[in-house]
């Protein structure tokens, strides 16, 4: 028996280990874009300043460049646990960081402006006080605002466009943040103020221990910076600005949605988001069957100890951490030196999440299973697999499949973490659409459409399965 | 033909069963009567091992039983009646009755249907075949829980209490079933406050207190000339209901 589960594990790891390949032959820069000009997203590509350097980079080297899309905190990790070649995200110099990664020269200079509302009182740095500024998380900005201005109260925003609606809905009374993007998305109800906070340097970041890699990046970097191209890249990049004054709501639809085939975002992170609910309730219906099956066994028979143990804990686990943490822990740790499939590890992240719960599901199914019947059946003669398969299961299916049809239901939203570690799915996509358009609004209710569209149809089809279930059943 | 010797089962701490002799002949119709919790239903229970008990022997045509390998074999000789009846409710009355029969191997689909309709037409429910078990009344329940028990061939049945969960009206539909299936010759061991079915229908009638069986004899003994002094007042607070 016990050999049985074991080969089944391992046929499980093996189908997952082969769906990934080593990396070889291809520069893998990450980035957050939605960072204009630097990197931002068009016609379905990333592009910006940083994405020319890095081709440039690439092509001295003689590799493919591959162009990875994270949250802007994940940037280090990525490149620290070697899951990413270079990180080019608008990155300035600080020791904290530098302690992590290794910088390259810098290659840009950065002067962090404030931005304030056309009306306001602020009319330079001198007039900060205590008001409320909002920033970018763990950005320039941030750093340097909390040390140098102890009693500005900082709003720390996931991605600096939140900052700027923030000021555009009067949350806060301005923003920092780099120039050159600052110019960008200011529409004409906001001004940037002419003298900078602070001037910084931007630099691309390599893994510690590669000096090899980074005399390269930065001998190409001297050579962009000495023959002007830099300049010449940043100029090509600017003034991809959209206006977005005075637009109808049929215009913004037509921004959000068609314009530039922004579409394909939406049906980009649909598919994902799809696939990957998908996966992970196939992966979460077994590994949560096999959790069940192991504790129901051992419940009866009092064999299988210690992979008993083993699924407690795994629920205990996987039950009583953060869903986003095992995300990351798996992402960043668990496939730290592979190159693998995102959508792959999400399928996987999210399968051993649900796993757990689906455990539990099974679990109670079969402890909903009338006890008398179950006597009668050994009473009958009948063996434990016998009165397994042909009274309990049956009868605590008719539990367990609606409460899987919710769990998928619950997954298809819980993708949405998945954004986390650059799987473009449902919600990454309305942040890239957003970043293009400088509105949250409208792509955020296209998708909030689109979840509840899924899920009221999934519902639909439970409930058709209950009737026919109960149906079936007499 | 069923002998028990020295049987007693603990539920943890506590004693339930203290030491229970027994022997059945063939064709013995048993009852056993007690106040509740005086481990009656425990013993039945332990006859087909599905509670195991802590130490004695079941000697079964010559066989223990007891720390027998071969559990679900022995079980099928033993046939066992609940109370709640306990028939599988996604099943249909058919699929109840031929589920044992034809997934252990003792018949063919074929042969366990035509069993299964001769019997269902003896007790006058071979128009239910079909039905499912919440479409039936509770006598109707246990006549058909009766019968996938006799599907079995079993060599001795045993009743727990089986017409505890009945509707008064319903009782007299079940009793004559059972009545009917002792004359053809079956063993029976039956568990029931049905006091007046016992003393009636019962050759030999157990009375157990406290894990113990405190007084054995014929229905006559037991119930016109009782000699114990829990006997005695258990069957006075009988007569007073």
């Amino acid at each position: 028996m016990r050999k049985k589960w074991f080969f089944l594990f391992l046929i499980g790891t093996i189908f997952f280990v082969t769906g990934f390949s080593m990396k070889q032959d291809k520069l893998v820069l990450v980035t957050e874009a939605g960072f204009a000009p630097y990197e931002y997203y068009q016609e379905g590509e990333i592009v910006g300043v940083d994405i020319d350097i890095g081709r440039e980079i690439a092509k001295e080297l003689g590799m493919k460049l591959v162009i990875k899309d994270v949250a802007f905190d994940s940037i280090i990790t990525e490149v620290k646990t070697g899951k990413s070649d270079i990180g080019a995200a608008g990155i300035s110099y600080t020791e904290e960081r530098a302690k992590e990664v290794d910088f390259t020269i810098d290659y840009m200079e950065s002067r962090q402006v404030l931005i304030v509302k056309r009306n306001s009182v602020i009319e330079s740095p001198n007039d900060l006080t205590n008001q409320k500024i909002a920033v970018q998380l763990g950005s320039v900005a941030d750093t340097y605002l909390t040390e140098e201005y102890p009693n500005v109260q900082v709003i720390r925003e996931k991605k600096f466009l939140a900052a700027i609606q923030d000021l555009k809905d009067n949350k806060v009374d301005g923003v920092v943040m780099d120039e050159v993007p600052a110019k960008e998305l200011v529409t004409t109800d906001l001004i940037i103020l002419e003298e900078a906070l602070v001037t910084d340097h931007y630099g691309m970041i390599v893994q510690k221990g590669n000096p090899e890699l980074l005399e390269k990046v930065n001998g190409v970097i001297q050579r962009l910076k000495e023959d002007g191209s830099i300049d010449e890249m940043l100029l090509n990049h600017l003034g991809v600005k959209e206006e977005n004054t005075k637009m109808t709501f049929y215009d913004k639809f037509y921004y959000s949605v068609i314009y530039d085939g922004r579409y394909q975002y939406i049906l980009e992170g649909l598919k994902n988001t799809l696939l990957i609910a998908l996966g992970a309730v196939l992966i979460g219906v077994l590994l949560g069957g096999l959790a069940a099956i192991v504790q129901n066994v051992h419940d009866n028979t009092g064999k299988l100890y210690l992979l008993d143990k083993l699924a407690k804990l795994y629920v205990t686990v996987i039950r009583g951490t953060p869903s986003t943490l095992q995300l990351m822990i798996i992402y960043y740790v668990i496939f730290k030196a592979l190159s693998v499939n995102i959508v792959l590890v999400g399928m996987l992240a999210f399968g051993i999440n649900s796993g757990a719960y689906v455990a539990e599901i099974i679990r109670a199914g079969i402890q909903s299973v009338d006890r008398g019947q179950i006597e009668a059946g050994y009473a009958l003669g009948l063996h434990y697999h016998q009165v397994t398969f042909k009274i309990v299961l049956p009868v605590a299916l008719k539990n367990i499949l609606p409460a899987l049809g919710n769990e998928f239901i619950t997954l298809v939203k819980e993708t949405s973490i998945g954004a986390y570690i650059g799987i473009v799915e449902l919600t990454k996509a309305s942040d890239i659409i957003a970043s293009r358009t400088y509105d949250y609004f409208f792509p955020l209710m296209i998708i909030a459409l689109i979840y509840l569209a899924i899920t009221l149809l999934l519902s639909k089809l439970i409930h058709r399965m209950e009737v026919k279930l109960n149906h079936a059943r007499g | 033909m069923l002998e028990v010797k020295k049987l007693t089962k603990n539920f943890g701490d506590k004693k339930v069963l203290k030491g229970i002799n027994l022997e059945i002949h063939k064709g013995d119709i048993i009852g056993i009567i007690g106040p509740s919790g005086c481990g009656k239903s425990t013993f039945l229970r332990c006859l087909n091992l599905l509670e195991k008990p802590t130490s004695g022997q079941i000697i079964l045509e010559g066989d223990d039983i007891v720390d027998n390998e071969k559990l679900e074999k022995i079980r099928r000789r033993v046939g066992m009646v609940f109370q709640q009846f306990n028939l599988f409710e996604n099943m249909t009355v058919l699929e109840n009755i031929t589920l044992a029969p034809t997934l252990l191997k003792m018949m063919t689909k074929e042969e366990a249907t035509k069993e299964a309709m001769r019997l269902l037409d003896k007790i006058n429910l071979k128009d239910k075949a079909d039905s499912y078990p919440n479409e039936l009344s509770g006598g109707q329940k246990q006549r058909v829980a009766i019968v996938r028990t006799l599907m079995m061939k079993c060599d001795i049945i045993l009743f727990d209490e089986p017409t505890s969960a009945l509707d008064p009206e319903m009782i007299g539909e079940v009793t004559n079933l059972m009545r009917q299936i002792a004359e053809e010759g079956m063993t029976m061991i039956i568990v029931s406050h049905e006091i007046n079915f016992i003393k009636n229908f019962c050759s030999r009638v157990l009375f157990m207190s406290d894990g113990v069986v405190v007084e054995e004899g014929s229905s006559e003994d037991i119930f016109e000339h009782p000699k114990d002094e829990r006997l005695i007042t258990f069957l006075s607070r009988i007569k007073n209901i």
